[in-house]
């Protein structure tokens, strides 16, 4: 049985218009106490798998996706463990050419001896560079014209840490998405991160706010604002983004709480709140 | 005061969709809980099947990816990626591609990129003789700022507000749900409900006479209707202000009390004026356009046989 349940579904199909081979960003925000890598990993799981109703149809006929991953909060072993829980065996994947794992995090500022050949490192001295070293490595694997899914874990590091500003990380979102079918990118969403006069809590606010209106859906994840429950970790609601996305221009919305079995990792179970 | 009658209003709106009416800078202004691009594409929407002859469509893009609007269906849409070009690369680029006999269509998809301080220069160029500029202004959200600015330079919103000759403030629809977990939460939450393709607006047109005609619309995307909401309003010159407007402003300004009493205000509507009776008709309802009411008092001196002292 799989450790991902129906539920999560939703997420693909009913609560999303179906994607043509236009771009389109979903954004995925969260707290520091609820971390939102089990929803990448659906993400990646729906992408690369093959199932009817999925967000990932194009003109209703439903094809698997590469994905190119980007982290800049996680290194490949972090998202291995992670999904290996849930199933999937990252490695394998990137050895069918699936999946590229982009790694913004281990030889950011210092080369690292230890180094995968098949992942795709990104340091902040060749930060003009990224967008080439990233479409070179889509150019390899890329199947017919379908574009791959594009996953962006932890962008709003690089202005916390002064290597891009706002601006050049939306520019550089904006390009990607034009070489990409959906994109996805988590972003960091405490209250305690946006409120202030702070330059980075305005930087921060700014960040968000651009991401919001660019986005087709919004994923919210939260704790519970009750406080803590033995099998609730937190709620996740699904709204509108400022883009629209089709003629229809409606994301299904709705609200649902979800249970991580082990910690943040392992097996997800998504319920109607209520009904867990 | 003057008024208008309300209808006229969305008529007004109507006519400004399908560029019958010209307005050289129309400004949408939204928020993260309700876009405005829905509106901005209902230009399109509304234009694209040629109802103006020779219409040119261009869209300047900042936030828009390429390939994002394939689904509008519009073949004369010209699309400019606008994030890695200088501003005088995109007046150039504008200049190059208008047609000078041609009216065009300008659509803007965000000014939050543009400092504050480089506003008005970057919008002036675009506004252009034949042509409306629409372009969308990002509100932020009570207690959040968008791009930092100057702390000596005015916002750029109000900037913006000066120079627009139709503004258009759009909103969530009224029963946008907002429960208390969204009052408790310590994350960004949008509300259920946020940015939907039905959404309320303010609209305020300026027209060259000076006077402004404003109203609140229900604006659905889906079946691309407005419908007016009977609480509009016509401003006087001043561009928006209400009567208790008048008196807000006028509180505390001098020591002089320039202000209108309950009293005083309950005085002046008992007021009857001579004119309304031509407009209220007869007993059977008639109205009679134009009619001369007269009632004579007891100093008026009446001369039965003087043909031309009949007033009627």
């Amino acid at each position: 049985m799989s450790k991902l349940p129906d539920l999560l579904r939703v997420f693909d199909g009913a609560y999303l218009p179906r994607s043509r081979n236009h771009p389109q960003l979903l954004l995925i925000t969260s707290a520091l106490s609820t971390s939102s890598s089990w929803l990448l990993q659906h993400f990646v799981r729906a992408s690369i798998t093959n199932q009817p109703g999925s967000l990932y149809e194009t003109d209703r006929v439903p094809q698997k996706r590469p994905v190119v991953f980007v982290s800049f909060s996680h290194d490949i072993d972090f998202h291995s463990r992670c999904f290996r829980k849930a199933g999937i065996d990252l490695n394998a994947l990137i050895a069918q050419k699936q999946l590229i794992y982009v790694d913004g995090f281990t030889k950011l500022f210092v080369a690292s001896p230890n180094e995968e050949k098949s992942v795709v490192y990104l340091q902040s001295a060749n930060k003009s560079g990224w967008l080439n070293q990233i479409m070179s490595a889509i150019v390899e694997f890329k199947a017919g014209d379908l574009l791959p899914t594009l996953i962006f874990e932890g962008l709003d590091i690089l202005h916390a840490l002064g290597i891009m500003n706002v601006e050049e990380i939306l520019r550089f979102v904006q390009d990607m998405q034009e070489h990409s079918g959906i994109s996805i990118a988590s972003s960091n969403s405490a209250n305690r991160m946006l409120t202030g006069m702070s330059t980075l809590a305005e930087e921060q606010r700014a960040y968000l706010h651009a991401l919001v209106r660019r986005a087709v859906a919004v994923f919210s994840i939260r704790p519970l604002s009750t406080g803590m429950a033995e099998d609730v970790t937190g709620a996740i609601r699904i709204t509108n983004g400022g883009q629209p996305c089709d003629g229809r221009g409606i994301v299904e919305e709705g609200e649902f709480h979800y249970f991580l079995a082990d910690g943040n990792v392992g097996g997800v179970k998504v319920f109607q709140k209520g009904h867990g | 005061m003057q008024h208008h009658t309300p209808q006229h209003t969305p008529l007004l709106l109507n006519r400004l969709l399908s560029l019958k009416d010209v307005s050289p800078l129309v400004l949408l202004l939204d928020t993260p809980k309700q876009t405005a691009k829905y509106f901005l594409l209902e230009f399109i929407h509304r234009n694209k099947e040629g109802s103006v002859p020779g219409l040119q469509i261009i869209f300047l893009s900042f936030e828009t990816p390429a390939g994002s609007l394939d689904w509008i269906g519009c073949s004369s849409l010209q699309f400019v990626s606008c994030h890695h070009l200088s501003h005088k690369r995109i007046h150039d680029k504008v200049i190059s591609l208008l047609r000078s006999d041609q009216k065009s269509l300008i659509l803007l998809d965000s000014l939050a990129g543009v400092a504050a301080a480089d506003l008005v220069t970057f919008i002036t160029p675009l506004i252009r003789p034949a042509s409306t500029l629409v372009a969308i202004s990002h509100l932020p959200l009570p207690g959040h700022t968008a791009l930092p600015t100057s702390s000596y330079a005015p916002l750029a919103t109000t900037q913006l507000l000066y120079l627009a000759t139709t503004i258009i403030k759009l909103f969530p629809r009224p029963e946008i749900n907002i429960d208390e977990d969204d009052q408790a939460s310590d994350t960004f939450l949008l509300p259920l409900g946020s940015n939907s393709a039905q959404c309320r607006l303010e609209f305020l047109h300026r027209r060259k006479s000076g006077r402004a005609v404003q109203g609140s619309f229900e604006f659905d995307f889906t079946t691309h209707t407005l419908t007016f909401s009977p609480k509009s309003t016509t401003a006087g010159d001043s561009g928006g202000s209400t009567e208790q407007g008048d008196d807000g402003l006028l509180k505390d300004l001098t020591t002089f009390n320039l202000g209108t009493t309950d009293k005083q205000k309950i005085a002046r509507e008992n007021v009857e004026l001579p004119y309304l009776k031509a407009q209220q008709g007869d007993m059977t309802g008639t109205v009679v356009g134009g009619a001369i009411v007269y009632e004579f008092e007891k100093e008026d001196d009446y001369d039965e046989e003087d043909p031309y002292e009949d007033p009627f």
